[in-house]
């Protein structure tokens, strides 16, 4: 075992503390000793993306970030820009076997993280800040898997094979895509051709201050005799089965009353629903030859209280202000909501209210019939809408909520050599706001077009 | 197996060339300039005929952080709010004095005019005044929390009446009454006012209001002209403002400068004119 090997597994057995329970046998060896039995691999990828946007709207990932309005600055010139920040590096570390209890863990980072307020372009280019993606152990029984860290969402089956391939970093508008602390519980039934997966999950709850986790549970059905081409964004395509998973949320919220200094708390419940579908029209060879596989994958998603499973959305939605009845009070009213912008907010009645969401996605993937496959093109269309975000906010503040967004894209993608990709994509974004303008019936509208080319290194 | 160097070559110019036609692509236009500019003697009154506005938006001003400190010692910054659901309004309320300002969205250019004096005959100088007129109606859901909270029990009847009476007493100077008409003295010319103001029960012991808005944005300065372009001098001293313009006989196009917005109406992007007799 060379030393960098060495190394790893040191780091994996301090990141996961593991060990045996207080007085059970047989002691496994301690991790790091030449003939341990613990196996790890450290992975990732460098990855550059280089894109143009017609609107300075976007940063790097676009997600379901506000378009700038029609007649802006920012709607009107476009942005150029170049990141590494998608690259990843992660560990995968799985303990020796302790009788029937196999365990494993996982860390991974990206360089999303929070910049400091005061970071300059330059900086936040060259110079991003590491974002945790994934951190969990996972212990797997006779009876149950139990997973505890960070990880996917339970809730839209999130790291199962449903994500859409797309060269735009995930989540693609309107995919559910998110990750938290939580515990999962899950049982997989059935055998190697059918097999299906329950699993419930408590998760952090959205707000802290509700006291109660969020709770997640979702089912998996997957026929693995009908298995079709797959990759998950940007990533290497694999063979994954015919599947279709169910799941939904539930959540409390409560929320500070709208005043100055808040009595009680208002309580209201959000909740959603997802349902995601993986399914090969025209399954993969094998895994060296994806030729002329066709696969769909798709989500339909619903529910109230839960734009923060979808990746930087808020449909611009803020809590309204405080009435000042005297315009001027010294010092001037504030409330100070207990909870992220987006999710709930007060109504014209002080009524606490969660913000409703739907949406539909659907992607089509096909390897094209040469070279075994390893030039292939994905499309994608979203379609996101709320009932309410318009009607949960002040009349003079209206268009600065999107209503609706429509969202497509196409791509093509390539294997340079085994370890290289490379992706070029077109992403139209389109989003309508929540005025009426010049009297009439026409919502405005605002569209972003991005151009953009990535090459990926895995190791 | 992977691909041939030749087919990665080219995977890779592909990649290259795509980004460069995504660089030639142009963000939407809704106000395109829809002529070339070619000069010409602005002077003399100019009608408004057809104009063309994007759809500009801005939160409200906070009227809570008005000439206040928005951040307090030791406490962190506030979150970013929208707008009051009672629009300020104080119904009821003894010694009203807090300005109207019932939402609307973006206004129509309904017409206006524009006058242009010379300093002297070939002079490439001189003053002008402009009134932009606009309009559009505008509503508001007034809860019943909005209707009780100062103490006051209305109908939509008296909602109405109230709402109307604040209307008419707003001046933009005190003892100056104004009818909103583009003929009035500029002080008249320069605010918001409200007509039409009708308030039907909701269903839920709250008002829905609708009323017109109309803007009368009057302005005088100082105009220049250098080649194709009118650069128009506010007497306010805010910034110049330029447009360029091409004089046809009696008409006249104005399009902002490097899509800026003409005499600094936001959003206004164009106008076309026609000379008055």
């Amino acid at each position: 075992m060379n030393k960098a090997r060495l190394l790893t597994l040191a780091c994996a057995a301090a990141l996961l503390g593991a060990g045996p329970a207080r007085g059970q046998a047989p002691t496994p060896p301690a991790p790091g000793a030449a003939d341990s039995g613990w196996r790890s691999s450290l992975y990732g990828f460098a990855e550059l993306d280089g894109m143009h946007d017609t609107t300075q709207s976007y940063g790097p990932a676009s997600n379901n970030a506000m378009l700038a309005r029609p007649g802006t600055y920012a709607a009107a010139h476009a942005r150029s820009q170049f990141t590494v920040d998608n690259s990843q590096l992660g560990l995968r570390v799985a303990a020796p076997d302790y009788g029937r209890l196999r365990t494993s863990g996982q860390v991974e980072v990206d360089f999303f993280g929070v910049q400091p307020t005061d970071a300059t372009e330059q900086t936040a280019f060259t110079t991003p800040s590491i974002r945790l993606r994934l951190f969990y152990v996972k212990l797997e029984t006779p009876v149950v898997d139990v997973l505890a860290g960070q990880y996917h969402e339970l809730f839209g089956w999130g790291g199962a094979g449903f994500y859409m391939n797309s060269v735009a970093f995930l989540g693609v508008a309107g995919e559910i895509y998110h990750r938290n602390p939580q515990v999962r519980v899950s049982r997989t039934l059935g055998g190697p051709r059918v097999r299906l997966d329950l699993a419930v999950a408590a998760v952090r709850p959205v707000q802290r201050d509700s006291e109660v986790p969020d709770i997640e549970g979702g089912i998996r059905l997957l026929w693995n005799g009908w298995r079709g081409a797959s990759a998950q964004g940007f990533a290497a395509p694999d063979l994954l089965p015919l599947a279709i998973g169910v799941s939904g949320v539930w959540r409390r919220f409560a929320v500070a009353e709208f005043l100055t200094n808040p009595g009680d708390a208002k309580v209201a419940y959000g909740w959603g629903l997802a349902g995601n579908v993986f399914l090969p029209i025209v399954p993969a060879r094998s895994a060296g030859n994806k030729g002329n596989a066709l696969s769909v994958t798709a989500e339909a998603s619903m529910g109230t209280g839960i734009s923060d499973l979808y990746t930087g959305l808020t449909g611009g939605a803020l809590f309204p202000l405080l009435p000042d009845p005297s315009g001027g009070l010294v010092p001037p009213p504030l409330y100070r909501p207990n909870i992220d912008s987006g999710i709930v907010t007060y109504d014209a009645n002080g009524n606490l209210q969660t913000i409703d969401w739907r949406a539909v996605v659907v992607g089509l993937s096909y390897y094209l019939p040469i070279q075994d496959g390893r030039v292939w093109l994905s499309a994608t269309y979203s379609l996101l809408r709320s009932a309410n975000i318009s009607s949960l906010t002040p009349e003079a503040s209206r268009g600065g909520v999107f209503i609706q967004q429509d969202y497509v894209d196409g791509n093509l993608f390539g294997t340079v050599t085994p370890a290289v990709q490379v992706g070029l994509s077109y992403q139209m974004t389109h989003q309508t706001f929540g005025d009426l303008p010049f009297g009439g019936q026409n919502h405005p509208e605002s569209r972003n077009h991005r151009a953009e080319a990535a090459v990926r290194f895995f190791f | 197996m992977s691909l041939r160097p030749s087919a990665a070559v080219a995977f890779s110019l592909l990649s290259s060339l795509a980004l460069l036609v995504g660089a030639g692509c142009r963000p939407d236009t809704s106000c395109p300039e829809d002529g070339a500019p070619c000069g010409g003697d602005p002077s003399g009154s100019w009608t408004v005929v057809d104009a063309c506005r994007d759809p500009f938006f801005a939160q409200p001003t906070p009227p809570t952080y008005q000439s206040q400190p928005v951040e307090l010692a030791r406490q962190p910054s506030p979150v970013m709010t929208s707008s009051d659901w009672c629009a300020a309004i104080l119904l009821g309320g003894a010694g009203s004095t807090a300005p109207l300002t019932l939402p609307h969205d973006t206004l129509g250019v309904a017409g206006g005019t524009l006058s242009y004096t010379s300093d002297g005959a070939g002079q490439l100088t001189g003053s002008y005044q402009a009134v932009i007129d606009t309009t559009g109606p505008g509503s508001i859901d007034l809860s019943a929390a909005c209707l009780t909270r100062l103490g006051a029990s209305l109908t939509c009847d008296l909602v109405a009446a109230a709402l109307g009476d604040l209307a008419a007493v707003m001046l933009p100077k005190p003892g100056q009454p104004c009818s909103d008409s583009p003929a009035e003295p500029i002080a008249c010319q320069y605010y918001f006012s409200y007509s039409d103001i009708q308030c039907t029960d909701d269903g839920h012991a709250g008002c829905h209001c609708t009323y017109t808005v109309s803007f009368a944005g009057s302005l005088n300065g100082r105009w220049a002209i250098d080649g194709n372009v009118l650069s128009h001098a506010d007497a306010s001293k805010k910034l110049p403002t330029q447009a360029d313009y091409c004089i046809n006989g009696d008409q006249m196009a104005l399009w902002g400068h490097d899509r800026t917005s003409i005499l600094d109406q936001p959003g206004i992007r164009t106008l076309q004119l026609r000379r008055t007799p």
